[in-house]
Formats: C-alpha cells, structure tokens, sequence
C-alpha cells in the first residue's frame, strides 16, 4: 500500500470534523497551552509532532475531553464537546491514550469487547452488532489469530495493535491517539501508520495522532501539525510543504531535504551537531 | 489453528460457558455449606435432617425445631454477612485499584464500628426498638464513609499523590485512631462495653430477625447498584484515561461504588460487628479461580464471602467446642497469612 494518499477517495477537504478554538489548557494552574486554534479535516490523517513539553499530548486531551479546557471551545461537527453527555461523545469520539493499564490475564477479545462500552446500556448488553464491531475491528488490526490470548503475554507491536483494535471497535467517525507508534519497532511502527493511514483513505475515518517520528509523519499524515511552546508553529498540507527553516524553528536542529527517491516527497536529515549551514 | 481461524469468536463465548459452570459450582458449594453449617452447635445434626427441617418441617421434632428457630437466623446473617463483605471488597479493589482493598484494611469497619458504638452510647442506635435497629446499618455505612473519606483525602496529599501503598497505611492509622476512640467511649460507658464488646470482636451473636431484616434491606439495594456499574468498572480497570474516552463517567461511578461498598459494610458491621479479611479473600479467590471480569468477579465475590464467612463461623464454633470462639477471630486466622502474601507480590 502507497502511503500517498489516493485523492478521489477523500471527502473534500473543506469540511472541518474536529475544531479547537483558542484554547488554553494545562495541569493545576499552569497552562500548557495558549491560545491554540486548530481545525481538523474530515477524512484525513493529522499528525501532531513537536519537541517534548511542546504540548502536543496537552493538545489531544483538550481536544478529547480528557483535560477541561481553562479557555476556548473544542467542537465536534460544530457540537461543543465539554457540553455534550460523554457517552454520546463517546459514540462520536474515540481517544487512545498514552501508556493504557493492561489488567493482568485480561484476553485479547475481552480487551476489544470494551471498546463497545458506549454502546451498551443497562438494558442492552452484549449484541450481534457488538460482535460484528469487534469481529470487523479486530481483522482490521490483525489481532484476530491471538483474540483469546492475553494481552500481556503478547509482544509490544501486538499489544499496540489490540489497543488500536478496541478504539475501532467503539466505531467512532474520529479516533484521536497518543503516540500510537511509542516504544515500538520500525516495522511495527510501519505497520501501525499503514494502519491509520487504511482508516482514513478506506474507512473515511478522520484521525489525529501525536507522532514523534518527523519523516514518517510526514511520509504518512496527510496534514502536520508542528508545536512548540504550546503553540502552533506552523501547519504543512500536504507535509510536501514543509521546510528545513520552519524544522530549525520548532525542533532547534539543522535539517538537510532530500527527495524520497520514489515518492518525491521531502526527507528531512539532521545536521551533526557541529555542521551548520 | 485452522480450526481457530474459521471460528475465532465462538472461543471467547465457549470460555463463559466454562465461567458460568463455575460459578453454579460456587452457588452449589455455598448450598451445601448451609447445609454443614445449620448442622453444627452444642449438637451435631446430619444434613440429612437439616434437609428435611427446611423442606419438610416437622414441628414435633427436636432437632429440627432447633434447626429453624435457632440455627437457621445465624446461619440466614452469616450468609448476608459474607456476601455484603465479598462484594465491599470486590468494589474497594476494583474502584481503587488496590490489591488490598478490603473493608478491614481500608478502615470501613472501623469507622462503622465507631460510628455503631458513638450512636449506642448516645442512645440512638442501641437496644431493639425498631427504630434504632433500622438506624443502625445506615449509621455503620455512614461511618464508613466518612473515615474512608478522610483516608482518601490524607492519602492523596503529598506530592505523588494518591499511591497504593499509602492509602494502606493511612487506612491502617486511621483504623487505630477509631479503634482507640472506641475503646475510649466505651470505657466511659461500662453498659454499652458489656453490650457490645463481643459485637467488636466480629461475632453473629446477639442477632434479631428484624436487625436482619433492617440490614438486609440497604445491602440488597447496594447490591444492585453495584451490579449495575459493573461494566464502568472493566472500563476503568483500563486506566481513567481509557475509561474516560469510553464515556465513562468517573465521578459518578467511583461515587456510585464507593457508596455500595459503604452500605455494604454497613450493613455486616450492623449485624456481626467488624469482621475482616473476607472482604480481602474472597475476590482474590474468584479472581484466581474463575474470572476478572467486573460483571462476575462482583456478584461471584459475594458468593464466596458468603462460603468463606460460614466456613469461619463453623470452624468457630467446633474448634474449641464447647466454647466458641468469635468468627472474626477465625477470618483473620485465614485472612492475615493471604493478606501476607499479596504485600509480598504487589509491594517488593
């Protein structure tokens, strides 16, 4: 699978899913970030990348609800998401957070099997459409040959996948996730990015995900995001558009582009430390 | 693993079958524990005769008027008594994510016993007036609750936060400080002391049909709400974070279950005075034996509590025979040496 995007099978990219509008957020009193505006396209795959303590995970919980916003409105198809009831939300809206509690002995199966807590009622428990939603979610993600196997006793890149698997079991249009690809392997790493990106180009999901792998943001996302200080530096889409001056500008480094030899795309290589342009 | 392959989903769903089967075991267990249990005191009655005294009662007989009038209320509160515990601790674990949660531990019974002794001396929930019988578990959860609060609150202060470890300790405190008020007050007031100082040490002595009734009422209503927040509970197993993004709201189902657990605690304190470890033992035992699973290890916990809490009180009660020891004493012979074991595995 190409990871350029095949253009006739994403939604125009004028209709905005997710949109954060100058928001401050932050832990205790301090806010991390300030004044951050952010809109999100339907259909596509937005990375957030950045140096550490720049905000990004800060930004993907105010956007998610996990972190009350102190200032500014997170909207959701234009619905403000701090006002919506969190199960109806949660239906509409999926998040992955970073570093999940994996329960001891907890299977496979049973961990996608939560991912239709939104779902579910007092009345109205387990139901063939939630079988079908992990059955779909779990061949999605490969994770289907290990579904009665417990979760810890798998490897990271398999455990990574189980945990992609339940956020696609909770079938939300928009599925946000915090350094997805974390700890991983690159072949793992690679996989899970072929992943997302086969959510939005043939499930029409509409993704955002923290990433600190700079090339492989840009070689998969089709929008990213760049913050530093808790703001945003600047927004390449498509990534082509990214430059070495603005990589200087948030990351602090000097960066060499070179064309990828078979996409033509832009590949950024550090400078050693003592060579600057 | 073609097999695996063509049908993977119908494996999960043939383990419950394995988990149902197990927990009817737990259901028949606890049966025949009855049945021993209605069978032992100053005389020895086979379960046969138990039988036919429950299903066939027979007015001119000895034996079985004994079963029935005297055996069948102790038996009736050691089963409320369990099983309020089994299903305190399972909530407090779960909700707290704290292998050791437990009602003893966590300073529930302490703080419901305090509460039981400070209303009796103030004449409010003491004698048999119906009114302070009905008070009394209500007064017992309400002290519960309230020192449970103060441990959480002292237990979060500190730059760390709110860690396992400490929530134990404090808990281990601040069941000292009311288990020395309580001595306290009931040095002042010598009445209440002989009233109650089996009560304290966790016995089913002293028990009524309508204190039954009266703790019977509020645990079954706990019960049930607990039952209901289950599948909250799964979700946060996975983290606040991960339950959060399921929609799961968080104030409300640790609020929801930390009152369950309250009542709960209230009502086997109300009946049996502070009996702990079965709170501890009984979760861990279903979690082992047959799931982790919120939705079985809550109900499955309050069968076990039940099973274990019978088992104490019959070993109580034929270990020393003729004398009789208290069922508490008996729970914390069997509930120290595991409390022990899991330090040694969560704590190194």
């Amino acid at each position: 699978m190409s990871p350029l995007s095949n253009p006739s099978l994403v939604p125009p990219p004028d209709v905005i899913r997710l949109a954060a509008e100058d928001l401050a957020a932050g832990y205790g009193r301090h806010a991390v970030l300030d004044g951050v505006s952010l809109d999100v396209a339907a259909g596509r795959f937005t990375a957030l990348v950045g140096p550490n303590g720049s905000g990004k995970s800060t930004l993907l919980s105010a956007m998610s609800r996990l972190l009350a916003p102190m200032r500014g409105v997170v909207t959701l198809d234009g619905k403000a998401i701090h006002r919506m009831p969190t199960k109806a939300l949660a239906r509409e809206l999926g998040i992955l957070p970073q570093n999940p509690l994996q329960p001891e002995g907890l299977s496979v199966f049973d961990l996608v099997s939560r991912g239709r807590y939104p779902h579910q009622g007092l009345l109205r428990q387990w139901s063939d459409a939630d079988e079908a939603a992990v059955e779909r979610a779990m061949r999605l993600t490969g994770t289907l040959e290990f579904a009665r196997r417990p979760v810890d006793d798998l490897s990271g890149g398999q455990r990574q996948r189980c945990w992609i698997a339940m956020a696609i079991a909770q079938e939300t249009q928009t599925i946000l996730l915090d350094e997805p690809t974390a700890f991983l392997d690159l072949r793992y790493q690679v996989e899970i990015l072929d992943l997302l990106h086969d959510l939005t180009l043939n499930h029409g999901r509409t993704i955002v995900a923290v990433l600190h792998d700079l090339n492989l943001a840009v070689s998969y996302a089709d929008t990213v995001v760049f913050l530093k200080d808790g703001a945003i530096r600047g927004t390449a889409s498509p990534p082509a558009d990214c430059t070495p001056a603005l990589i200087r500008d948030v990351f602090g480094i000097e960066v060499l582009m070179v064309p990828h030899p078979e996409t033509g795309g832009p590949v950024f290589i550090p400078r050693r430390g003592g060579d600057t342009a | 693993m073609s097999g695996a392959r063509t049908q993977p989903l119908s494996l999960p769903r043939r383990r419950a079958h394995g988990r149902l089967a197990a927990g009817l075991l737990a259901l028949a267990l606890l049966v025949i524990m009855c049945a021993i249990h209605l069978g032992i005191g100053s005389r020895f009655i086979w379960p046969g005769t138990v039988v036919r005294a429950v299903f066939a009662y027979d007015p001119a007989n000895f034996d079985h008027k004994v079963i029935i009038g005297l055996r069948l209320l102790r038996l009736l509160s050691g089963l409320l008594v369990g099983a309020a515990l089994g299903m305190s601790g399972a909530l407090l674990q779960l909700v707290t994510r704290n292998p050791l949660g437990e009602p003893h531990v966590l300073g529930l019974n302490a703080g419901a016993a305090l509460a039981v002794v400070l209303a009796t001396t103030l004449g409010l929930a003491g004698g048999t007036a119906f009114g302070a019988l009905a008070a009394r578990p209500l007064v017992a959860a309400i002290g519960a609750g309230l020192l449970f609060s103060l441990i959480i609150t002292a237990s979060s202060a500190g730059r760390d936060g709110l860690t396992p470890l400490k929530v134990i300790l404090c808990g281990v405190a601040f069941s000292a400080f009311a288990a020395s008020l309580t001595s306290a007050l009931l040095i002042l007031d010598e009445q209440t002391l002989a009233d109650l100082r089996l009560w304290l040490a966790g016995d089913l002595s002293g028990l009524t049909y309508a204190g039954l009734a009266c703790a019977a009422v509020p645990a079954a209503f706990a019960a049930l709400g607990a039952l209901a927040i289950t599948p909250q509970l799964n979700a946060l197993a996975l983290g606040e974070n991960v339950a959060s993004g399921l929609g799961v709201n968080l104030r409300r189902t640790r609020f929801a279950a930390l009152g369950a657990a309250a009542l709960l605690c209230g009502a086997s304190v109300s009946l049996a005075g502070p009996v702990g470890f079965v709170g501890l033992v009984a979760p861990h035992a279903v979690r082992i034996l047959i799931s982790r699973d919120a939705r079985l290890l809550v109900p499955l916990s309050a069968v076990a509590g039940a099973l274990i809490l019978l088992g104490a009180d019959a070993a109580a009660r034929t270990l020393l025979a003729p004398r009789e020891l208290a069922t508490g004493i008996m729970t914390a012979v069997l509930g120290a040496p595991v409390f022990l074991l899991i330090v040694s595995r969560y704590f190194r």
